[in-house]
Parts: structure tokens; sequence; C-alpha cells
């Protein structure tokens, strides 16, 4: 299989009145053409962090320290501010955000947002255009579509905003689509209508997501690889099966187990004993070892890499 | 002596706006035994919020009858309801917004402590609260934090410690753990489970997450569109959901298992806007099963054999 996207040893921090933040520290990982790679963590794990370095969209107090993101051979890293607007966003890489209601402007129509899209892209006369966005938004199987058009964002339910951020996305081809934590504010209704296009869309066009979420579940549904970051770092890659049936590292491990499913007795939950460190100054060693039960003295000194265990199953601890 | 703490006859909750009006709680009847935990799922905008805002009167119905203790509190005034306060106690969503972010842990809960006169003295004060952060898992000095310095975790800990300063009888939970990560999330709902066992209260959930519903209700009522369509016991529920709306939305919910996905969408379209829902069976406009009487004739909630209540034009006792 051939990698879309690999990212190489990223270290990024956060300047802040307090101090230093060590959000990303050492990520790596790679996203395999047409596959759903699922990065999921508890808040602040730095999830939503390396969606947006892909994109560099990072806040002015954000400061790469080192590493590579690798894009079809470009190190994105390296691209100055204009190219990535030219060549990358949208057309390349496009992103869907948590919330559709603040993803979309108000004050104008669908049709007025669609087209700002589309102009960007082609050359085509206001009746051509309509075409086209109506094609678009028929992919995502949005119902009445020419009336839609005329509609307003707060108009429209938030599964449908969802969709037409989708459509809007299509509307560019990108060959790589991040969408972080996209489904957290729908209903689950609509969740399930929602992942059933995403899966229509990677069935039809190949489609390569980089899928953000905390919801192991939607995890299952939708994803074929995953990477499960812990404080800033990854600590295990491994396929969507294994995640459930072979967790490796202790995190993962607890974090599976406290995911509530259809049998799940309040008993058989695991607790993480603490709480997710701060990363101003974050635990030495490995970051998870203040809440681990298998942590020996080495834990707390040496920062463990990710090695491979198994066929394209990754994990970075010392026990293991 | 009868043993159900809160009773619920036709309560409506209608609200006007700019669009018409909308029928938030339509006809809700409901009873509550002592003991008990009772668990409400449904979709955003169904009722759920509402219809706990108006069993603790913070809401005035706009017709029925709430009896708390085999008392009709539908019409109390505010002064007396200030009894009721006591007695009933809720835990709001959003720990990062519920708690006044200029107050500490202690002046947070030294009021309810104060305002229902459990303790005057200082003393005496800063000793029950002691005792709720210990019961809560939290150390003493977390008394003199503000809420910011405070973990999401350990700030719904001090929204529960808060609802139980009263020493309630029953307490209301509106989506206690949604804003928590899943591991903290573990943590609050075995608290909650040792705290009930502990001191042999009454709870009533409402939540979206019907694998957690599932976990800590004894039993269940599924909200459509301002009504229970469905209400009974958890197992009962669980294993053989029978309303349409109900089996739908079982199935909507993803498994953790990536060898069982939702092949089929479960439920087809949108909820309707409750200022003009459907004529007939409100969720008929999205029933595989709708015919000529669910379009005009509305479904009463009748008793199966198995105890269940449900409002569904396919069941006849």
């Amino acid at each position: 299989m051939e990698q879309l996207l690999k990212i190489e040893d990223l270290v990024l921090s956060f300047q802040t009145e307090e101090g230093e933040v060590e959000a990303l520290d050492g990520v790596s990982f790679s996203i395999q053409k047409g596959s759903v790679h699922g990065m999921i963590g508890e808040t602040g794990c730095g999830k939503s962090i390396t969606g947006l370095a892909i994109l560099k969209l990072l806040d002015n107090n954000a400061i790469i320290k080192g590493g590579k993101i690798s894009y079809k051979g470009k190190n994105l890293l390296k691209l100055k501010e204009m190219e990535m607007q030219r060549d990358i966003r949208g057309n390349e890489i496009a992103m869907i955000f948590q919330d559709p209601g603040s993803s979309l402007n108000p004050v104008f129509t669908i049709q007025n947002q669609m087209e700002e899209v589309l102009k960007m892209y082609q050359k085509a006369s206001k009746e051509e255009l309509k075409e086209l966005i109506i094609g678009e938004l028929n992919k995502v199987k949005l119902p009445d579509v020419v009336d839609l058009l005329k509609k307003y964002p707060h108009q429209l339910s938030g599964g449908m905003k969802q969709r037409v951020m989708i459509a809007m996305m299509l509307a560019c081809n990108p060959n790589l689509l991040i969408a972080d934590e996209p489904t957290t504010a729908l209903d689950v209704s609509i969740q399930a209508q929602f992942l059933k296009v995403l899966k229509d869309l990677k069935a039809k066009f190949k489609m390569t997501i980089l899928y953000i979420s905390h919801d192991l579940a939607v995890v299952s549904e939708i994803c074929d690889y995953v990477s499960v970051m812990y404080a800033g770092r990854i600590v295990e890659n491994l396929s969507v099966e294994e995640l459930f049936n072979n967790p490796t590292h202790p995190y993962t491990n607890k974090l599976v187990h406290s995911v509530l499913g259809p049998e799940t007795n309040l008993d058989d939950l695991e607790e993480i004993p603490g709480s997710v460190p701060r990363l101003i100054n974050p635990p030495k060693g490995c970051r998870f070892h203040p809440r681990c039960d298998e942590a020996i003295d080495i834990c707390a000194k040496e920062v463990p890499k990710l090695k491979e265990i198994d066929n394209q199953h990754f994990v970075a601890c010392h026990r293991r | 002596m009868s043993n159900i703490i809160l009773e619920v006859r036709d309560l409506k909750k209608y609200y006007d706006s700019p669009t018409g009006l909308v029928k938030a709680v339509d006809g809700v009847n409901l009873t509550i035994q002592k003991g008990e935990t009772v668990g409400l799922v449904g979709e955003s905008g169904c009722g759920k919020s509402t219809l706990i805002k108006t069993l603790l009167r913070l809401s005035d119905p706009t017709s029925g009858q709430i009896f708390f203790l085999n008392e009709d509190i539908t019409h109390k005034s505010k002064k007396e309801l200030r009894k009721l306060r006591k007695a009933m106690s809720l835990v709001f969503q959003d720990p990062h917004a519920s708690l006044n972010p200029k107050m500490t842990v202690y002046d947070i809960l030294s009021r309810p402590l104060k305002i229902h006169k459990i303790a005057d003295k200082k003393e005496r004060v800063q000793l029950e609260i002691l005792k709720l952060l210990k019961t809560m898992g939290l150390q003493s000095e977390h008394m003199i934090r503000y809420p910011h310095e405070l973990s999401g975790g350990q700030k719904q800990r001090v929204g529960i410690a808060r609802a139980l300063a009263v020493e309630p009888k029953i307490v209301f939970f509106d989506e206690p753990t949604s804003a928590l990560d899943v591991s903290v999330q573990t943590k609050i709902l075995k608290l909650l489970a040792k705290i009930k066992k502990e001191r042999g209260l009454t709870y009533f959930y409402i939540s979206h997450d019907i694998n957690l519903i599932r976990l800590v209700s004894d039993r269940i009522a599924v909200m459509y569109l301002g009504k229970i369509v469905e209400i009974g016991e958890v197992d009962t529920i669980f294993k053989n959901p029978k309303h349409p709306y109900t089996q739908g939305l079982f199935k909507s919910v993803p498994v953790p298992n990536p060898n069982k996905n939702i092949e089929e969408i479960p439920l087809i379209g949108e909820v309707p806007s409750p200022v003009n829902p459907p004529e007939g069976c409100n969720f008929g406009p999205r029933c595989p099963y709708a015919n000529e009487k669910c379009r005009k004739e509305e479904p009463n909630l009748v008793t199966l054999d198995d105890g269940r209540d449900i409002a569904c034009h396919k069941y006849k006792k």
C-alpha cells in the first residue's frame, strides 16, 4: 500500500504566560492511501493539534521544534504560507470540524458559501456553478437540495450542516480529509446517517481520511488503523481489530476497557488512577508512568520508543 | 404506605415562540419508586431537560399534576417550594458552567448548608464540607480552590457534593458525565452507585448516551418529541425493544467492536419541529410500519404483559 502522509518525530510547543506547553513530543505515524486512520485519546492529548499542524493552521504562539510532515514527497513544514494556501489547503488536504454551526457563515446562504469555495478552483458561469453545487449536495444525500440552496445555516439541523461541510470539502476534490470529531455534536441517529455517508464516500471515491475522535465505538465503525495518543505522544499505532482484541500499551488497554458497550457492567469498567498530566513540566520518561500499574524504574527515566511488536503494530512501552 | 416518591400525571409544558406554540413536554405520565434509578433517554430537543425543569418546579407546568411524597406540588408558591428544594436536588451537565468561577469550593458548598440551615456555625459548616469532600473522593485542600484550578472530573465531584449537601431524597442528573472523558466517567459512575447504596437515594438520570442509561438504571423511559413512547424494566426494554423508535434508536448506537458495524441506516430523516408536530403518532412520518391509523389517531400508552408501557398502534393489550 502507498503512503499518502507520513509524520516523523513531530515536536511542537506553545508559548504561554505560565511557561512552555509541550503539546506534541515526537509524534510519528503514517496514513495509507484509501484508508481511514483514527486518532484517539482523551481531552488535551494533542489529537486536534496534530490535525491542525498538518495544515499549518496553528496559532501564532505555536512553535514547531522539529520533525517532518511528508505529503506526496513534500515536507509541508518547509512550505511557505502562500504555497500552503495555493497548493495544499482545500484541494489536497481539507478539514472539517466538530461544530458545524461555527464553521459556516451565519449571514450567507448555503449557495453563496458553496459558490465561494467552488470559484477558487473552477472557472464556471453562475448556472454551471449551481449545477455543480447541486451535484455535490446530492453526493452527501441531502434532501430537497434546490430548496436548501436558499437557506441560511440557522435553518438547518446540525446533521445537515455537517453534510454541507462535507459537500463543500468534496467540491475541492481533496486527496486527504481531516475530520476532527465530526459527529460529537450530533445525535446518535444522525451520527449513524453521517457515518454511512462517509463510508459511502470512502468506498466510491477511495477517499483517505484522518478521523480524530474520543469515541472508540465510532472509531470501530469507520477506521481501519488507529493511533492512540496520550499527553502529546503516540503510545500505540495498530489496526482497529488489534485495538479491541489486543490493546497492548497499558493506557490503551485501560482506555478500551472504560468504553461503555451494550453488555458492559459497572464492575467490568477499568479506572485509571490520577488524572492527565499538565503539559507544562510533563512527567519525565514515559508520560503515563505515574498512573501506570506496571511502571518500573526505567519508566520514570527514559522515554520509550515506538517499536514494532507485530506486523504494523507499534507500541511505546518499556514493559512490552 | 405507598412507596412512590414522585408521580406525574399528564404533565404538559408549552412555550410561546415566534413560530408558534412549542409543545416541549406533551402529556407525560411517570411514577418513580423510592430507591430506584429511572433513566430517561432521547435525542436533543425531545424535551428531556424541560421535563426535569418542570418536575423540579423550576418552570411552571402548563397543565397536569406533580406529586412529591403524595403531596401535590403543582401549584406551590415559591416560599412553600423552599422545603422541596432541600428534598430534590439537581446535578448539571456542564461542570465548567455550573460552578461560579468567583467562588471557592468552600463558598460553593457552604451556600446550600446555610440557606437550608443544615449548619450555621462556622465550625459546623467546615465539618460538613470536609465530610462531603471525603464522600466525593476529594481532599480537604480542595476547599480553598477555585473551579478553574480543578480538573473536569473534580469540578463535577464538587457539583455532585453541592447536590448532596442538602441531604436530598431524590437526585436528578442532567447528563452528568457527557462533558467528561471516559476514564473519568467510570470513576464518577462508580462513586454515584456507591453513594446511592449508602444513603438509600432515588436517582433520575437523563442522557442521550443509551449505554450509560442501561448501565445505571433500574427502569428506563424513551422520549420522543415531548412524549414517553416506551417505559419499562431496563432488561425488558434492552433485550427486546418494541416501539419502532426505540428499536431504531438502539440500533443507531455504535458498538465498540469493529466486526459489528451498522449496515443499514436505522432511523431515516430527522426529528420534526415540536412547533407543528405531525398529526396522529408523532413518530409516524419516520416509522417503517406506519399505516392510515397512525397518521390519524394518537396512540396512548398501554401496558403489555411484560410490564412495559408502550405508545404504538402495533401493540394492543
